[in-house]
């Protein structure tokens, strides 16, 4: 058995449900503690659903340093946290943990509550829990005010993925610009969530234009969950991540990329993680947290050859944008170069200009009457 | 793989009146040292500011006083011109205004209009305004426009408002840093898109506490 299969693999007769053990990201930019929270996975084998989540606290309206019962954290930092738990805390709440009844087979109405009502409850969870956290830690009046500065901001994205008898259930729950995603090897890379923002772009504007969010979690807003649902042939990848994760790539299609390469230069999931990881690493400036979560794909083999046949599709759309990139990567540096050489030239020809003329001057001065120091005539 | 170009434009607006003595000295080092620590806060975030500029709007009362009213330089690129932002920000005067409101609205209508950079890739406008006033309301000036009034003011401060929301100044790229006592307009000004505002008192200054506040939410803001 492979290691990286998760322990509660299983199927049912109803239909095909298997998961790998997630892959996650956590990686800490803006600090010594990341302003996103641990990614979340909570998985009901039995009952054949899993939810994974990507909390993102925001950074810039959420810069102020509090005192908490764990020591000094920005708001962000907290506030990512806080949504964090209080998610993991009503999915529990809900049954979502629990076992369905014996003999039942696993159907999306016989499980739990049921991803809609999640976010009606979940929603009005996270209004109170932040009320009362931030009334509780930060003031509601302030000496520093304004749009630019929030209480408890934070991103908050969840993925419900529940089997169905043929496919699967997929729900998308979010407040601001985290994001879900399903991948497929027929149609790659498909994201689930809309970001919030004040401009509705799409997703390779949104990675030039740093549109303010209209809509994420806190106590002064009225923020609310979005839903979206879709059914899906399996097998998939399920992905939640912050922006870090994907707003730092040129486009989506090199985000994607980054994700195929990482699997097909790999042997397993723990090194294609790790590949993933670092290539992220190399191009964001954010903390990131990403988790993916491997659907009925059944073997790593199986995973490397829908990875490929994607990726044959991918490549001819890659090519001229990795050659041009190549070619404005070479470009930039000769530019570069010139640049520094430009200016060391003309600062060195100011030098030489100035030393000449101090050479220069003794002769050129010496029938010149005094200078009259302070005096125009 | 290509990154990006970052790109930073700051306007600073202050209101250089009589009123504003006490903490003149204060505000301009604050001015003066508010670039290099956003650039170093970006560096530290492995974030590098490819091109900085930075404009200066002193402001008074063209009501009170129309010969001086406003003074205002050209952009600056730093660090190559940093020598002509100090001498500029250092040559300020207090003086004038007579009692407050002063003419706020006009400056920040004025850097709401400059020159935008619409280079790199990602961008960033930052208004950094200080006064100690309120201001005068832009309907007066339909009224009584005095001599050495300022041309293609908005009408009112809905109009203004509306260059902020986006006729002006590119969405993505405003961040407006007012410290402005809590008076008429400041305190309509504070719901404004990305808008920091330190309610500040007469005669004292921003302590260090909320400078460094303000400085990462600029900061942490540049993604």
């Amino acid at each position: 058995m492979f290691a990286w299969l998760h322990k509660s693999d299983t199927s049912r007769s109803a239909g095909s449900y298997s998961i790998w053990a997630p892959q996650i990201i956590d990686e800490a930019k803006s600090g010594p503690i990341s302003e996103d929270a641990p990614p979340l996975f909570m998985s009901n084998p039995t009952a054949q659903c899993f939810v994974i989540g990507a909390f993102d606290g925001l950074g810039g309206s959420g810069a102020r340093v509090l005192e908490t019962e764990t020591g000094r954290v920005t708001s962000a930092a907290h506030a990512a946290r806080l949504a964090a738990n209080t998610t993991a805390a009503v999915l529990s709440e809900l049954g979502f943990m629990r076992s369905p009844p014996s003999g039942a087979s696993p159907s999306f109405a016989s499980r739990w509550t049921g991803a809609a009502a999640f976010r009606d409850i979940l929603n009005d969870r996270l209004r109170t829990d932040f009320k009362r956290e931030a009334d509780g830690i930060e003031p509601a009046v302030a000496a520093l005010r304004g749009t630019l500065t929030r209480r408890l901001p934070t991103t908050a994205c969840l993925l419900v993925v529940e089997a169905g008898s043929r496919e699967h259930r997929v729900s998308a729950i979010w407040a601001g610009d985290s994001r879900a995603y399903i991948w497929t090897s027929e149609r790659g890379l498909i994201q689930l969530s809309r970001d919030h923002a004040r401009v509705d772009q799409d997703a390779f504007s949104s990675i030039r234009q740093d549109v303010p969010m209209t809509n994420f979690v806190g106590p002064d807003i009225p923020f609310h969950l979005d839903l979206h649902q879709a059914i899906v042939p399996t097998p998939l990848l399920a992905i939640c991540c912050s922006d870090g994760a994907f707003n730092y790539f040129p486009s989506p299609m090199e985000f994607e990329q980054a994700i195929l390469v990482s699997i097909l230069e790999s042997d397993g999931p723990p090194q294609m993680t790790e590949n993933l990881r670092l290539c992220i690493r190399e191009n964001t400036k954010d903390d990131v947290t990403l988790v993916l979560v491997v659907v009925n794909m059944g073997s790593w083999q199986n995973l490397c050859s829908r990875a490929r046949a994607r990726w044959e599709k991918l490549a001819p759309l890659l090519a001229p944008i990795r050659s041009d990139a190549r070619r404005a990567e070479t470009a930039t540096r000769v530019w570069l170069a010139a640049k520094d050489e430009h200016e060391a030239a003309t600062a060195k020809l100011e030098e030489v200009r100035v030393s000449g003329w101090d050479a220069y001057r003794r002769d050129y001065e010496s029938l010149q009457p005094d200078r009259k120091v302070g005096r125009e005539d | 793989m290509q990154g990006f170009q970052y790109h930073v434009d700051l306007v600073f607006c202050i209101d250089a009146t009589g009123s504003m003595a006490p903490v003149m000295e204060e505000v301009k080092s604050n001015a003066l040292r508010l670039h290099s620590e956003i650039m170093s806060a970006l560096g530290e975030k492995d974030k590098f500011v490819d091109v900085m500029r930075i404009k200066v709007i002193a402001f008074r009362d063209v009501y009170d006083d129309s010969s001086n009213a406003f003074e205002i330089s050209d952009f600056m690129e730093l660090p190559k011109q940093a020598k002509d932002f100090e001498a500029f920000v250092r040559a300020l005067k207090t003086e004038g205004g007579g009692d407050e409101p002063e003419n706020g609205l006009e400056a920040l209508a004025m850097a709401l209009k400059s020159d935008w950079t619409k280079s790199g890739t990602k961008r960033r406008h930052v208004i950094a305004f200080w006064t100690d006033a309120s201001a005068h309301p832009l309907e007066k000036a339909a009224t009584a426009k005095p001599a050495g009034y300022p041309g293609d003011m908005p009408g009112s401060f809905n109009e203004l408002t509306d260059l902020w929301e986006g006729q002006g100044v590119d969405v993505a790229a405003k961040r407006l840093l007012l410290f402005a006592p809590d008076a008429s307009p400041w305190s309509q000004v504070q719901d404004w898109e990305n808008t920091a505002w330190f309610a500040s008192r007469a005669g004292s200054g921003l302590d260090e506490l909320s400078y460094k506040e303000i400085l990462n939410a600029v900061v942490n803001s540049v993604s």
